[in-house]
C-alpha cells in the first residue's frame, strides 16, 4: 500500500484555523456522500483506535484550503481509484458505493484546484504570440512571417494570448533579433517599390509532358524493335543488362501504360492527372505585399465518383487548400484560390493532383480498386484533366503598410522623393517614427533612441552602407521589450479605471484582429461609451477578423490534438491529406457563420446549416452548388439531416478517434468539455489503457461498456459514454454508418443512451435535442473562453460576477455568437487592466 | 543561472560588421552543401582518442564524474518491456524490449516501483521528470516548475568547464505534448523553474565543440563588443517600460532581462575561454536536416566527444520521438502510437520502437565504453548514465521506467533489477542517490525523502 504523506496531525487538526475564504473551499457536496463512505470502510484502520499511514478520517474537517490539503485529498482519491484500499481483507464498498464516493471527490478536489490557482484576475504581461507577431510584421511592412519561422513561446496549455504560460530564455532573443533583420532585409527588398501592374502567367503542363511521354515511348519502342531483332543490350543503348532486364520486365507501366495515355483525346492540349502525370505544376515570383489568384483550366473525364473530382493544391511547405473541377476534358471550366505568401517565400509554386491519399504516391491502382472496384482494368483510368494552370497579380490590399507611410509620407511609395533615404540628418527621426509605430504608438525613451541612432552611425562609420545600418537597427527594435511585449501600465495608480486610450485600443485590436489597431482606431476617444461601442463593431466587421477566428477557434477546438492522430489511408481510402485540412477548415468556418449571421451559440450542439466545400459535401453525401472557387460555402441541411452542429463535423468526429477506430469516450469527454462546459478530470495517474478482456471480437460499444464495470471507472465514464454512444453512427473518419464490422460480421450501431441525470435519448438527433437543454452551460463555456483569449489570462472563481453579468445580458436573445464577442469587448473586466 | 545557448556562427558572421552585408540569399538559401558523413543506416564514426585535453591547462589524474540523463518522451509497451522480476539479468534474463541491451546485461539496473509523486501530466513524461516538481501546484499559478536535478549537479561541479551543462533536445514536429515530452524546452529548468531551451540539432551541437574560426580572440571580442551594445540599447528600452509596470508584470519582464543577461554570461564565458581552444572537428559539420535514429547518433557521438575533451560534466538529452518513428518506417504519430490499447499492428510497433530504443540506448553504452577518457580508462567507468521518462505506458505516471549505467557511480553495482519494496517511491530519491554518487553534498532534492538503499547494495 502506498504511504499517506506523514502528518501525524492529518485532518484532525490541520484545519485548526478556519478563514474567511474556508466556506468558498468546503466540501459540502463530497460531504454528503463521501462522510458515510469513510465512517464504513475507513475509520476502522483509519480512526480512534488505529491511525495506520498516520491517517485518521474520524474526524474530517471539509475544507480544502490549501494545495497541501487537496494534494492529500488527491492521494486518497488515488488509493481509491487504484484499489489499493480498501485492503482486499476489510469489509468491500459496492459498485454504486464506492462511484458515488469517488464522483463526489473527483469533482471537490478538481474544484479546489481551480480555486486554489486563482491569482486575483491579474493580468500576466504577455508576449506578442506568433500569430501575433506575424500580424504585426504585416501591419508594418505588408507581409507576414510563417508560424514556423517565429520563436517559440514555449507549449501553451490553453491560449497563446496567455501570458503566465508564456517565457522568454536567451535563445528567444537572439532568435528574436536574427528573425528580425530577416524581416527588415526583406522590407528594404518590397518597401522601396512602387506596387506592381496584375501580371498573368499561364502555364500549359502538357508542354513538357506529353513530349517526355512521346520521346521516352518512341525510345522504348526502337528499343523493343531491336530485341526483336536479336540486338545486345549494347546496341539497343542500355546501360548494361540489369537495366534491359528491369526495363523489359516492367514493360507494361513503362511502355504500355504512357502509350494507352497518349491516346487519350486531347493530350496535346493538357495533361491527365494519373500514374503516367502524377501533378501538374506552376510557379512565378511574387511580390508578398500582395495576393495571388491560381487558376486552373479543367474537366473530370467520364462519370466517376465525386470524390475524384476535387484536386488538391499544395506547394513546398503545406496544402492550400482543394477544389471541384467543373467541365470536360472537351469543354473545359476555371476554377480559382486565393494565394498570399510570406517572408522568404517570393516565389508562389503550385502543384496540383488529384486528392488522392498520399500513401498513393507510387500507384493509384490499389486504391482506384477499392474506390470504383476492380472492374474497369483499362490503366490510366484518369479522372483529372488540366488543361492550364494561371497565377495571376498581385492584387494590394487597400491602404499600404505602416512603414511604407513612413518613408514616403507625401506620396506613393517608391514613386514620390522621400525625405528620409538617406539623409544622415533625417536618419535620428526615422529610427524614431519606425520605434514609435513598432511599440504601438508607446512613446520610447529618448536615451533608447540615441542609442540606436549611435549603433546606426558606428555601422556607417564602419563602412556598412546606410540601408544595412538601418536593418541592424530595425532588427533590433524588433527584439526589443516594448515590440515583443504588450505593455499595459501599472494599474494600481488608478484601480478599476478602464485602460487608456492606448493600451485599450491596443487590447482590443489584438483580441478582434491579433494585429495593431489601425490609425483609426487609435484616434478614437475609446473613453466614450459610444464610440468604443461602434469601434468594436467596425473591428468585428473587418476582414483582419479571420485571424482571431482562426487563432480562437483552432485553439479552443484543440486542433493539435486533432493534428496528432494518425488516419490509416490504406484501410479508410475516403480520407486524404486534403480532407484532413478541409476538416479544420470546415471549423473555423463555421464559427465564422456564427458571428457573420450573429446565431445563437446552441448552434454548436445542432445548426440547420453546414459550412462546406466540394470534398467535404463529397463527404458529407451532400450536394453542393459549384461556385468555381475553394471558398467554403453556406448548405441548409435536409430536415432528416444527422449533421448539423460541431458534435458532427470531421474534425472534431476525427478527434474523437484514435485514427483506427471511433472512441465513444473521447467524443464524450470532448463534448463535455467543449459544449457542457462540464470537462471530466483527467485520467487517475494508474490506470491502464482499455483492453480487451477477451479475444472474442466485440463492438465498440461493448468495449467501452467494460469501463462501467468497475467502479473506478464507472464514476466518470457513465457521462462521457453515454453521449459518444450517441455519435457511434459516425465512424472514425466522421463518415455515417448503419453497422460496423465486429469480427466478420456487420453488426447493427446501438447509438442510444442515457445520460446520469436520466435523460435517455435514441439517436444522434434526440442526443443533440438533450443536449440543447443545456445551453446556457454552453454559453458559459464560450463566454469563460472568450474572455481568458481576450484578457490573456484564465477565468478564474473572482470572475464569477462579471461572468454572470455578461450571460444575463446575452440569455434573452439566446446567447448570439458575435453579441457574446460584443459583450466581452464591452464588459468592465476587458475594459480596465 | 546560466544556461548555454547554441550560437550559430553565421548569426555573428551577419552581426560582424567587417563581413560584406548579407544578401537576401544568405539569409533564406544557406543551403550550403556539406557532405553527410553518416547515411542512414550506417552509423559508424570513429570515435577519436583524444590524448590530451581541450583545456589543455593541467594534466588531470583522476577524471571526473559525468552525469548524462536521456529522456524519452512517452514510455513502453506495457506486457513487454517491463521486467516482472527482481534479480540479476544474468539469472532472470531480459525481457523483448530490453533484449538489444543483452551485451550489457551486467552494466544496467532498471529499477522499479518509482513514481514521480507531484506528475499530473498524462503527456508530460519530461515536464516534471528531473524536476519532480508538482507543476500545478502553486497556489496562483497554473503552471511552475522548478530547478531539474541536472542544473543542481551543474551549480555545484560544472563550473570549471567550458559548459557548465549541456542540454540537448529535439524539434518535435507536432509539439512535445504529441511526443510525450510536455511543455518544456528540455528536460532542464532552471532554478526559477523557467525551461532551459535546448540545442536541437547535431549542427548546432556541432558548432557548439568544435573549434572554428569565429573562436579566434579577436573575433570574439568585436563581437562581444558589438552584442554588449544591443544589449545595453534593449535594456534602455526595458528599464523605461518597467517603471510603469506592475509588481507582478516586472516579475514577467525580468525574464526578458534573465534573458539577455544570459546571452551576457554566455559572451563571458566564451571570453573566458577564447584562449583555450576548442578540440579541432573529427567529424564533418552534420547536414541541417538531419532528424530521428540519425540525430540521435549524432548527439550521442558528439556528447562523447564533449565529455571526453571535459566540455562539460553535465548533459541532458530530452531525444527526438516523432521523427524517430518516421525514421523506422512507421506511420503512426507518437501519440496514436502510444494510445496502442489492443490494435496488434500498433503494439507490434510500439515493440519496434522500445527494441530501437533499447538498441540505440546500448549503442551509447557501446561508445562509452569504446571511448578513453583522460587517465586512459573507460569514459564509461567515469559516467552515470540515466534512460528513462515519466510516462510508464500510454499514460500512466506511476511506476516510471527507469534504467541506469555508466560506472561513474561507484557505490551502484550494475546488472540488476530492483523492485523497490514500496509502491510509488518517490522518483526524487533515485534523483538525490544519483546527484550524491555524482558528488553533490545535498541531502535533500525537490520532494525526496531519502536516498534508495537498495540502488547502493
Amino acid at each position: 500500500m502506498k504511504m499517506l504523506l506523514p502528518a501525524v496531525t492529518f485532518f484532525l487538526a490541520a484545519f485548526s484555523q478556519l478563514d474567511a475564504l474556508a466556506a468558498d473551499h468546503a466540501l459540502p457536496h463530497a460531504r454528503k456522500s463521501l462522510a458515510p463512505f469513510l465512517n464504513t470502510y475507513c475509520v476502522s484502520c483509519h480512526g480512534v483506535q488505529e491511525q495506520n499511514g498516520q491517517v485518521r478520517f474520524d474526524n474530517v474537517q471539509w475544507q480544502i484550503t490549501n494545495n497541501d490539503h487537496a494534494q492529500r485529498w488527491q492521494d486518497v482519491l488515488d488509493q481509491l481509484n487504484g484499489g489499493d484500499m480498501p485492503p482486499d481483507d476489510a469489509k468491500q464498498p459496492s459498485n454504486d458505493e464506492l462511484s458515488h464516493a469517488l464522483d463526489a471527490l473527483t469533482g471537490a478536489v478538481l474544484e479546489a484546484r481551480r480555486r486554489l490557482t486563482d491569482h486575483g484576475g491579474e493580468v500576466t504581461l504577455r508576449r506578442l504570440n506568433k500569430r501575433e507577431y506575424s500580424n504585426t510584421v504585416k501591419h508594418l511592412f505588408g507581409f507576414g512571417v510563417a508560424p514556423d519561422d517565429i520563436p517559440d513561446v514555449g507549449e501553451i496549455t490553453s491560449f497563446d494570448t496567455v501570458g503566465s504560460e508564456q517565457f522568454f530564455s536567451s535563445s528567444n532573443f537572439e532568435a528574436f533579433l536574427e528573425l528580425g533583420r530577416k524581416v527588415a532585409v526583406e522590407s528594404f527588398r518590397y518597401n522601396l517599390s512602387a506596387k506592381r501592374p496584375v501580371k498573368t502567367e499561364r502555364t500549359e503542363p502538357e508542354t513538357r509532358r506529353t513530349k517526355q511521354l512521346r520521346e521516352k515511348l518512341a525510345d522504348l519502342d526502337r528499343k523493343m524493335a531491336l530485341k526483336k531483332t536479336g540486338a545486345s543490350w549494347k546496341e539497343m543503348g542500355f546501360k548494361d543488362e540489369g537495366e534491359m532486364e528491369i526495363i523489359f520486365r516492367q514493360w507494361d507501366s513503362r511502355a504500355e501504360l504512357p502509350r494507352r495515355y497518349l491516346q487519350y483525346p486531347l493530350v496535346d492540349s493538357g495533361v491527365y492527372i494519373s500514374d503516367v502525370a502524377k501533378w501538374a505544376s506552376a510557379a512565378m515570383h511574387t511580390d508578398i505585399r500582395g495576393e495571388y489568384i491560381v487558376r486552373i483550366h479543367g474537366g473530370i473525364n467520364g462519370d466517376v465518383d465525386p470524390l475524384r473530382r476535387v484536386v488538391r493544391i499544395w506547394d513546398r511547405h503545406s496544402i492550400r487548400g482543394t477544389l471541384e473541377l467543373s467541365g470536360t476534358p472537351a469543354t473545359p471550366e476555371s476554377v480559382e484560390m486565393r494565394a498570399h505568401q510570406k517572408l522568404g517565400r517570393s516565389h508562389l509554386g503550385v502543384n496540383i493532383r488529384e486528392n488522392v491519399p498520399e500513401s498513393t504516391i507510387n500507384s493509384m491502382r490499389g486504391y482506384l480498386n477499392k474506390l470504383q472496384g476492380n472492374g474497369d482494368q483499362r490503366d490510366p483510368r484518369a479522372a483529372v484533366f488540366i488543361d492550364w494552370i494561371e497565377l495571376e497579380g498581385p492584387y494590394y490590399p487597400a491602404g499600404r503598410p505602416a512603414w511604407e507611410a513612413i518613408l514616403y509620407p507625401d506620396g506613393e511609395t517608391g514613386k514620390s522623393p522621400s525625405p528620409y533615404i538617406w539623409n544622415p540628418n533625417k536618419i535620428h527621426e526615422l529610427i524614431e517614427k519606425f520605434a514609435f509605430e513598432a511599440f504601438r504608438h508607446r512613446q520610447p525613451e529618448p536615451e533608447y533612441i540615441d542609442g540606436l541612432h549611435q549603433i546606426y552611425e558606428q555601422h556607417v562609420a564602419e563602412g556598412m552602407n546606410a540601408k544595412d545600418a538601418m536593418v541592424e537597427v530595425m532588427a533590433i527594435v524588433m527584439a526589443s521589450p516594448a515590440f515583443l511585449y504588450h505593455h499595459e501600465s501599472d494599474p494600481s495608480t488608478t484601480p478599476g479605471e478602464q485602460l487608456p486610450n492606448r493600451e485599450l485600443a491596443a487590447r482590443l485590436s489584438y483580441y478582434l484582429w491579433s494585429s495593431p489597431p489601425d490609425s483609426e482606431l487609435y484616434a478614437a476617444d475609446l473613453g466614450d461609451p459610444n464610440v468604443y461601442s461602434a469601434q468594436v463593431d467596425r473591428l468585428l466587421a473587418d476582414p483582419r477578423g479571420n485571424s482571431f477566428r482562426e487563432g480562437f477557434v483552432s485553439q479552443w477546438a484543440e486542433f493539435d490534438r486533432y493534428d496528432a492522430i494518425t488516419i490509416d489511408t490504406r484501410k479508410l481510402i475516403h480520407f486524404n491529406e486534403g480532407l484532413q485540412r478541409d476538416a479544420k477548415q470546415e471549423v473555423v468556418e463555421f464559427f465564422g457563420a456564427l458571428i457573420d449571421e450573429n446565431l445563437p451559440v446552441s448552434n454548436l450542439i445542432d445548426s440547420d446549416f453546414l459550412m462546406i466545400n466540394s470534398a467535404l459535401a463529397t463527404h458529407y453525401g451532400l450536394d453542393l452548388p459549384n461556385n468555381k472557387s475553394a471558398a467554403f460555402q453556406r448548405v441548409a441541411l435536409p430536415k432528416d439531416s444527422p449533421r448539423g452542429g460541431l458534435m458532427t463535423q470531421t474534425a472534431f468526429l476525427i478527434m474523437g478517434s484514435n485514427g483506427e477506430r471511433s472512441s465513444p469516450v473521447i467524443r464524450g469527454a470532448l463534448v463535455m468539455e467543449k459544449l457542457l462546459h462540464d470537462a471530466p478530470a483527467p485520467p487517475p495517474p494508474n490506470v491502464p489503457e482499455l483492453s480487451s478482456a477477451s479475444s472474442e471480437p466485440m463492438s465498440n460499444r461493448a468495449m467501452v461498456k467494460l469501463h462501467q464495470q468497475r467502479a473506478v471507472c464507472a464514476s466518470c465514464h457513465r457521462k462521457m459514454d453515454a453521449i459518444g454512444f450517441g455519435l457511434e453512427n459516425f465512424d472514425t473518419i466522421g463518415r455515417w454508418r448503419d453497422t460496423e464490422t465486429v469480427g466478420r460480421q456487420e453488426v447493427a450501431i446501438d447509438p442510444s443512451g442515457t445520460l446520469p441525470s436520466g435523460e435517455a435519448f435514441a439517436d444522434v438527433s434526440e442526443l443533440k435535442q438533450v443536449l440543447l437543454n443545456q445551453q446556457d452551460a454552453l454559453a458559459r463555456e464560450m463566454v469563460e473562453s472568450l474572455l481568458a483569449y481576450g484578457l490573456g489570462r484564465t477565468i478564474e472563481f473572482s470572475d464569477g460576477d462579471d461572468v454572470e453579468a455578461i450571460l444575463k445580458k446575452l440569455q434573452p436573445a439566446d446567447y448570439p455568437m458575435r453579441s457574446i464577442i460584443r459583450e466581452v469587448a464591452l464588459s468592465a473586466l476587458f475594459r480596465s487592466k | 543561472m546560466f544556461s548555454f545557448v547554441a550560437k550559430h556562427p553565421r548569426l555573428w558572421q551577419l552581426a560582424t560588421p567587417t563581413t560584406s552585408s548579407p544578401t537576401v540569399n544568405q539569409f533564406f538559401n544557406d543551403r550550403r552543401t556539406r557532405r553527410s558523413f553518416l547515411h542512414a543506416g550506417s552509423g559508424v564514426l570513429a570515435i577519436p582518442f583524444l590524448e590530451t585535453l581541450a583545456s589543455g591547462e593541467k594534466a588531470v589524474s583522476k577524471p571526473p564524474t559525468r552525469s548524462i540523463f536521456l529522456g524519452g518522451g512517452f514510455g513502453f509497451t506495457k506486457d513487454s518491456f517491463y521486467p516482472t522480476q527482481a534479480g540479476r539479468f544474468a539469472d532472470i534474463g531480459l525481457t523483448d524490449g530490453l533484449k538489444p541491451l543483452e551485451r550489457h546485461q551486467n552494466d544496467i539496473t532498471m529499477v522499479s516501483n518509482l513514481t514521480n509523486v507531484g506528475a499530473t501530466n498524462p503527456h508530460g513524461g519530461s515536464v516534471s521528470y528531473l524536476t519532480g516538481a508538482n507543476v500545478a501546484g502553486t497556489p496562483g499559478k497554473r503552471f511552475h516548475n522548478s530547478i531539474s536535478c541536472d542544473q543542481v549537479i551543474a551549480q555545484k561541479l560544472g563550473q570549471d568547464t567550458r559548459f557548465p551543462s549541456l542540454t540537448l533536445s529535439a524539434n518535435e514536429p507536432d509539439g512535445g505534448s504529441n511526443a510525450g515530452h510536455g511543455p518544456g524546452l528540455s528536460l532542464a529548468w532552471d532554478v526559477a523553474g523557467n525551461p532551459i531551451p535546448g540545442i536541437s540539432k547535431p549542427i548546432d551541437l556541432f558548432y557548439t565543440i568544435f573549434a572554428n574560426p569565429n573562436d579566434s580572440r579577436e573575433a570574439l571580442d568585436a563581437r562581444l563588443k558589438k552584442k554588449q551594445s544591443i544589449l545595453d540599447v534593449v535594456r534602455t528600452n526595458g528599464t523605461g517600460m518597467r517603471h510603469s509596470l506592475s509588481k507582478h508584470d516586472r516579475d514577467k519582464l525580468d525574464e526578458y532581462f534573465t534573458g539577455i543577461r544570459q546571452v551576457e554570461t554566455g559572451l563571458e564565458r566564451q571570453a573566458k575561454w577564447a584562449d583555450t581552444p576548442k578540440p579541432r572537428a573529427t567529424m564533418d559539420a552534420p547536414d541541417e536536416g538531419i532528424t530521428g535514429e540519425q540525430a540521435i547518433r549524432l548527439m550521442y557521438d558528439m556528447m562523447i566527444i564533449a565529455l571526453q575533451t571535459d566540455a562539460t560534466r553535465v548533459i541532458t538529452y530530452r531525444q527526438p520521438v516523432g521523427s524517430l518513428l518516421t525514421g523506422m518506417g512507421i506511420n503512426l504519430k507518437a501519440h496514436s502510437l502510444s494510445h496502442y490499447g489492443f490494435s496488434q499492428p500498433r503494439i507490434d510497433a510500439s515493440q519496434q520502437r522500445d527494441r530501437k530504443c533499447s538498441a540505440l540506448f546500448a549503442h551509447f553504452l557501446d561508445r562509452l565504453k569504446e571511448a578513453r577518457d583522460m587517465d586512459g580508462s573507460r569514459l564509461y567507468d567515469n559516467c552515470i548514465v540515466s534512460y528513462g521518462t515519466n510516462l510508464r505506458s500510454g499514460h500512466e505516471l506511476k511506476n516510471v521506467p527507469a534504467i541506469l549505467s555508466g560506472g561513474g557511480a561507484k557505490q551502484i553495482p550494475h546488472g540488476r533489477h530492483i523492485m523497490l519494496p514500496k509502491a510509488d517511491t518517490p522518483l526524487a530519491n533515485y534523483w538525490l542517490t544519483l546527484m550524491q554518487q555524482a558528488g553533490v553534498k545535498q541531502n535533500q532534492f525537490s520532494h525526496s525523502t531519502g536516498i534508495i538503499p537498495e540502488l547502493l547494495a
